[in-house]
């Protein structure tokens, strides 16, 4: 890679599975192909929260700005940086934070009181905790980030986008480490959309097929890294789970808003050129992450490009773990997770590099190669 | 991987706007510098328990209609702002078709897809069929914005979209030129989009950040903000690309910086630290020395603490000068316009560079910060030099600035 490489150093996740990124990563290796892990889906349980933050604080924030605040704490910790609070400042280091659909649980009870009671009786406090950018707030704020902070609302690609924006800001010198990642919530509101739009269905999760899944569960989760340039890694002698190879995005221009592509000229186009940017052909990547199985009403179109471009050589080397994960559109940002655990293990027969796809309805396609450093 | 290149200069090529006073920057600009007004009574929606019952709608000019858009659920009025702002730049920059086609797209939006949300949350304390409620949710998510803009002008490069509250402009013109300096695209629209909205309004207004006049920025009388519309989209490309097509330059982004305070949820740092730090940075990008700031397009918003914040943070940055570098915020003027507010105030910044003149902040008639900052009111004021500075800030302590220059031998 030329110029300013971007590691990641650190991995906190709160998701259904736990907080235990590394589990979290076995257990989407392991069983491919076959029926998904009940505990990897649905919703999240046994997490306190004031564990990580200040009883006080934590009455006023909604379930998702709590979540990224803990699994950026996990992510700091998990890269043995010293400990961030909100009394030591730090202007090098900033967040990016991805998310679908925001502070769900904040937005709906504000929302709710607007529309059945009238604007006299809303909450000034739910207000400012029900924006988007809330949990990017509240993770500079307890960590003390005082660098670049932004929230990307980008759907399917919303964590896929915040890391990219993340490695941009260190290259270009804005930010000496970034944490960034993505979440979102399970709630009942969503939960019933969903399902009326036959998005999502039973209990149980859909097959490995993409064109085969046909149910998923609703779930949730927030994963969040710590990403720096190698050579400040180095220098702090930092164990290194991944490098950042390669990114490239694009987007059907022909695909309306609710719709995934029909055609896979795009989804080859960007990871052609992720996969140069990183200095790789398509025979150099021991696996592909693909976008598949978190919806029901996917095109054939990633599998399409994937033949197209890694012919029989990628027959055995792609993985959905999308439908392992459950519905919920931040949840790239888990897969990516778990993909940098993987290439970061040393075993020969591990991954040493993974293309990760990402694709949303808009036609917007995102890939990143993550490889051992 | 490719680096990004920060000795890459990017060229503003193309512009579009809509706010109360205008649908594009010229009449916008023309009316700014009267001093006018676009505030007037809310027809969006009814205001019935609010505190405050006016604001600055921007009126949608009838060829905004598209039938074959809104048969998708997500052409919001939101993304016909948008729409509206992003094909006139478009048209502006006349970009090659290769530039256009894999061109990024970066919009910010604090509040699209509240209504949706609302009138999902209606229909359901009504009843009524599920799945008819259920399609309401299709114009929830933000991220709609790019996904109807791009296709409706055919755009296949990058998309994202941005919400850090009332920065989600000028951060989506900083992810862009990133983009650009990273050879990610050859060209970029950036900027911002927000209709007026019944939560957005509800909100400010329960956190008594409203004034139920016409916003009166940095006067002692001050009281909150006025809220605001509209979108503001700029074209954005690398200069030497602009050059070697022969295509017309508008303006540089000669520096940016972007940071938070991480103090407080709403309320900006007292003593302006993080905002002082994004507008040094911005400085320093360019190599610029405060006394070449020729004026500050400030946030301006109109509430007593972001204005006494903002006057400490432009007086820690610019130092001696911010006593004589003309100020002003053309907030009194279209409103807050919320996540477009970055780019439509870039946008006026960038009219003010190329006209040579600022234009008064509307509704000052007694200024609190006079002894530190020089403040526009009145009539326009002539400025001559090359370098503008924007200020956006948002909830969160997020602070952007954007340094905006005119290209070497226009000045």
């Amino acid at each position: 890679m030329n110029g300013k490489r971007v590691v990641v150093t650190g991995i906190g996740a709160v998701c259904p599975r736990g907080l235990d990124v590394v589990a979290l990563a076995d257990v989407l290796e392991t069983g491919k192909g076959a029926r998904v892990d009940s505990d990897v889906a649905g919703r999240i349980s046994g997490f306190h929260p004031e564990r990580y933050i200040h009883p006080n604080r934590l009455r006023r924030m909604d379930a998702l700005s709590a979540r990224a605040v803990a699994a950026a704490l996990l992510s700091v910790r998990d890269a043995r940086l010293a400990e961030h609070s909100r009394t030591v400042p730090r202007p090098d280091t900033g967040v990016a934070f991805g998310t679908a659909y925001g502070c769900q649980e904040t937005t709906l009870r504000y929302a709710q009181k607007l529309v059945e009671q009238g604007a006299y009786f809303t909450n000034p406090i739910d207000f400012p905790d029900s924006i988007d950018g809330a949990p990017a707030a509240h993770v500079a704020m307890e960590l003390g980030l005082q660098g670049p902070s932004t929230t990307h609302v980008d759907g399917a690609l919303s964590g896929e986008v915040a890391v990219w924006h993340a490695v941009l800001a260190i290259q270009s010198g804005r930010a000496a480490r970034m944490i960034a990642g993505a979440g979102d919530t399970w709630t009942h509101t969503l939960h019933d959309a969903l399902t009326d739009l036959g998005l999502v269905g039973g209990s149980t999760g859909g097959a490995e097929s993409p064109a085969r899944a046909e149910t998923l569960r609703l779930s949730e989760g927030v994963a969040m890294l710590v990403l720096e340039s190698a050579a400040s890694a180095a220098a702090r002698g930092a164990r290194v789970y991944a490098e950042v190879l390669g990114v490239a995005a694009g987007a059907d221009p022909a695909c309306p808003p609710h719709r995934f592509p029909a055609a896979s000229t795009g989804i080859v186009d960007t990871m052609t050129r992720a996969l140069g940017a990183a200095g790789l052909g398509p025979t150099d990547v021991d696996r592909i992450s693909t976008a598949a199985g978190a919806a029901p009403d996917e095109s054939d179109a990633e599998v399409e490009a994937m033949r197209e471009l890694g012919g029989s050589a990628w027959h055995d080397r792609w993985v959905a773990l999308g439908s392992r994960l459950g519905c919920f559109d931040s949840a790239g940002a888990l897969r990516l997770a778990a993909a940098c655990v993987t290439v970061g293990r040393s075993g020969a027969d591990t991954p040493r590099r993974i293309l990760h796809h990402a694709l949303s309805r808009g036609g917007q396609s995102l890939s990143l190669v993550v490889g051992r450093p | 991987m490719a680096d990004v290149d920060a000795n890459e200069t990017i060229a503003v090529t193309g512009m579009g706007v809509i706010t109360s006073l205008g649908a594009d920057p010229d009449t916008l600009f023309r009316a700014l510098g009267r001093g006018q007004r676009g505030i007037s009574k809310i027809r969006a929606f009814d205001t019935t328990g609010c505190r405050v019952d006016i604001a600055a709608e921007a009126p949608l000019p009838a060829a905004s209609s598209k039938p074959s858009l809104a048969s998708h659920g997500a052409y919001t009025r939101t993304a016909a702002l948008a729409l509206h702002a992003a094909s006139a730049a478009l048209q502006q920059a006349a970009l090659p078709a290769a530039a256009r086609a894999g061109a990024a797209l970066v919009l910010g939006s604090a509040g699209a897809g509240t209504p949706a949300l609302e009138a999902y949350l209606e229909r359901a304390t009504r009843g009524g069929s599920h799945r008819g409620r259920a399609a309401m949710m299709l114009g929830f998510p933000k991220r709609f914005l790019p996904d109807v803009v791009g296709l409706a002008l055919g755009l296949g490069g990058p998309r994202a979209t941005v919400n850090t509250a009332c920065s989600s402009g000028a951060v989506s013109v900083i992810h862009a030129i990133e983009l650009l300096r990273a050879r990610h695209c050859d060209a970029a629209l950036a900027g911002g989009a927000d209709e007026l909205t019944r939560f957005t309004l509800t909100g400010f207004c329960s956190l008594r950040a409203v004034d139920p006049e016409p916003c009166r920025p940095f006067d002692r009388r001050r009281r909150g903000m006025t809220l605001g519309e509209g979108a503001g989209v700029l074209v954005l490309e690398r200069l030497s690309d602009v050059r070697r097509r022969g295509g017309r330059v508008l303006a540089v982004v000669a520096g940016y910086g972007h940071s938070c305070d991480a103090g407080h949820l709403t309320a900006p740092d007292p003593r302006g630290d993080g905002a002082s730090r994004a507008m040094s940075a911005a400085l320093k990008m360019a190599g610029v020395e405060p006394i070449d700031v020729a004026f500050v397009s400030a946030h301006g918003t109109g509430t007593p603490h972001n204005d006494s914040s903002e006057v400490r943070a432009i007086c820690a940055a610019l130092g001696d000068h911010a006593r004589r570098c003309p100020v002003h915020t053309v907030k009194a003027s279209v409103g807050h316009c919320m996540g477009a507010a970055g780019a439509v105030e870039a946008i006026a910044a960038i009219s003010s560079l190329s006209e040579g003149l600022v234009p008064p902040t509307a509704g000052l008639t007694d200024p609190e910060f006079a002894e530190d900052i020089d403040l526009v009111q009145d009539e326009a004021r002539r400025i001559s030099g090359r370098y503008g500075l924007s200020n956006s800030f948002g909830f969160g302590g997020n602070n952007a600035a954007l340094l905006l220059a005119l290209p070497e031998g226009m000045a």
